[in-house]
């Protein structure tokens, strides 16, 4: 009986990662959508998970309202890639945020007295579950599915798509981009802070190179185009590295080879293989019930 | 009477050339007004200056008497200025009604993500009107069986349709079109021309139309202007500008002979 309750915590467990990186990669593929292919969300994360750490080992605040400061310090420097944005374009704005990532870093290992430097922190409550998990990522979904088949979908489609000619027809750049970015620190935020609470440690390292490469490797793989990409990047990728535990050093190895590999077989990610998958058997039926 | 769209000594410079030097150009009221022109010879650079997609070294935008020169390119639209493209430009990942639904845009502000997260009664409404709205623009260009596929899977022609249902979505008094025919056989010319046509009697809207094809603006436009090298060369109505000597020149090179219009058409 223990043995079966030791097994079935493992699914829990991996459960929970898959969960937390749909709601990271998510977050990327939301910003995306806007035209600004950020990472960003990785510091992001990294302020949540320092945010509501310190706040629960340091000041004893319940972890609920922990969650919250880390998010609010999110949603107010979300704002400052409007900035950029404005004169950059493509590669060079995504690198500003690569940027952004690296420096927050720097700051993570060297304001020692509060993050706890290089080292990091240990002992932050465990409470993240996996119902509360659940509910956490249905409400993203939902927020994503309304997002994606409203007045506000069509308006970031139509300017990830061709910036001017939204513009001609009254799209406020500005605005829209704010939305997205907003949303993406949002979730980039509750995941840092779930994660945290989930490993019960973290370090400068974990908001790092190394987790950009992941969690884009999630969405690469996945697929920008679609809100659903991220998830099934998010599921392949985890999953995959759950294997890899034994092999440390060779997780970072598959993240750069499944890169490189959906870009040369399917740019689009794994969401368009499937959407071409759907529409081949669509035919099939027709073709099979006009016979 | 302010004339509806007024452009002073508009100049543009791309670098060291002058692309639009100094144009004055403006638009009465409704009507089809014509701009022809060799390549290069400014055209598009002055639909893109009226429609705020290009900032001008110079000059100064007055639409129906409100002084537009500095305002965003967003806020065009609300002003109802539309324009269409030199080459296609739909958006790939929406469908085509709501390529068309992205030229309402500016008419639905009360639906805003937040009201559509939290479900909001006004927001469904808006949204389904725009809908409705969208799907009456497609089938009065005849594109009702289009609107629920993806523009890349139209033929050429249908995608300019596409185009003008959406600058006509935006319930313009003024809509700029660039080159509405490029590239197309003589058949799919002439829908485009009857549209055009239509659509500026029954709305009682200003269209600019740039073109190459002479004898279709001299069809369509009661008034006409044809620029060379960044200037306006010469403007009336399309017969006396078509037999201007100069306009003749800029077309046909020098002339020992002088050639009636009817050569041109």
């Amino acid at each position: 009986m223990t043995t079966v309750l030791v097994f079935l915590a493992a699914y829990v467990s991996i459960g929970i990662f898959v969960l937390i990186n749909i709601l990271l990669a998510s977050s990327i593929q939301v910003v995306e959508s806007s035209g600004f292919f950020s990472v960003a969300s990785i510091a992001f994360a990294g302020i949540g998970a320092y945010g509501s750490a310190i706040l629960t080992t340091q000041y004893q605040v319940p972890f609920g309202l922990a969650a919250l400061p880390g998010l609010t310090i999110s949603l107010a420097v979300a704002p400052m890639f409007l900035i950029p944005a404005r004169r950059l374009k493509g590669m060079y704005l995504a690198l500003s945020s690569l940027a952004f990532v690296l420096v927050l870093q720097v700051v993570f290992n060297n304001a020692t007295s509060l993050t706890g430097g290089a080292l990091g922190l240990f002992g932050i409550p465990i409470d993240t579950t996996l119902p509360l998990v659940i509910a956490v990522v249905l409400v993203a979904s939902y927020l994503l599915v309304i997002l994606n088949s409203s007045r506000t979908g069509r308006a970031l489609r139509a300017m990830r798509h061709d910036s001017q000619l939204a513009a001609s027809f009254g799209i406020n750049l500005t605005t829209y981009r704010l939305i997205a970015l907003e949303l993406s620190a949002a979730m980039a935020s509750l995941s840092g802070s779930l994660t945290a609470h989930y490993i019960s440690y973290i370090s400068p390292d974990m908001f790092g190179f190394a987790a950009i490469t992941t969690a884009l490797a999630m969405v690469v793989v996945g697929g920008v185009g679609s809100w659903f990409g991220p998830y099934i990047g998010a599921v392949v990728l985890t999953l995959l590295q759950q294997l890899l535990i034994p092999f440390p050093n060779w997780s970072v190895i598959l993240d750069g080879v499944l890169i490189v590999a959906v870009m040369v077989i399917q740019p689009g990610g794994l969401v368009l293989a499937l959407e071409a998958m759907r529409t081949r058997s669509k035919q099939l039926h027709l073709i099979w019930n006009r016979s | 009477m302010n004339p509806l769209l007024q452009a002073s000594q508009i100049s543009v410079r791309f670098g060291g050339v002058i692309a639009v030097s100094e144009a004055d150009y403006h638009v009465d009221g409704p009507g089809v007004f014509g701009i022809a022109g060799p390549n290069g010879s400014g055209k598009t650079t002055l639909l893109n200056v009226i429609s705020r997609v290009q900032r001008p070294v110079s000059g100064r935008l007055l639409f129906d008497g409100i002084d537009y020169t500095h305002w965003p390119t967003h806020k065009i639209a609300t002003l109802g200025i539309t324009r269409t493209f030199q080459n296609v430009r739909l958006v790939p990942t929406l469908t085509v009604l709501e390529n068309v639904m992205v030229g309402l845009h500016h008419l639905t502000k009360e639906s805003g993500i937040l009201a559509s997260w939290l479900q909001m009664p006004s927001a469904h409404r808006r949204e389904r009107a725009a809908r409705e709205r969208a799907l009456a623009l497609l089938s009065e260009l005849g594109l009702e069986n289009a609107a629920h596929r993806r523009p890349q899977e139209l033929p050429y022609g249908f995608q300019r349709r596409v185009e003008l249902a959406r600058a006509l979505a935006a319930e313009p008094r003024l809509m700029l079109l660039d080159e509405p025919t490029a590239g197309m056989p003589r058949a799919d010319v002439e829908v485009i021309a009857e549209l055009v046509n239509s659509v500026s009697t029954r709305r009682h809207m200003a269209i600019v139309l740039v073109e190459h094809n002479v004898p279709l603006l001299a069809q369509l436009c009661s008034h006409l202007v044809v620029m060379l090298a960044g200037r306006i060369l010469a403007k009336g109505t399309p017969d006396n500008v078509l037999s201007d000597p100069r306009v003749i020149e800029a077309y046909l090179g020098k002339l020992r002979h002088r050639v009636s219009p009817k050569a041109i058409n």
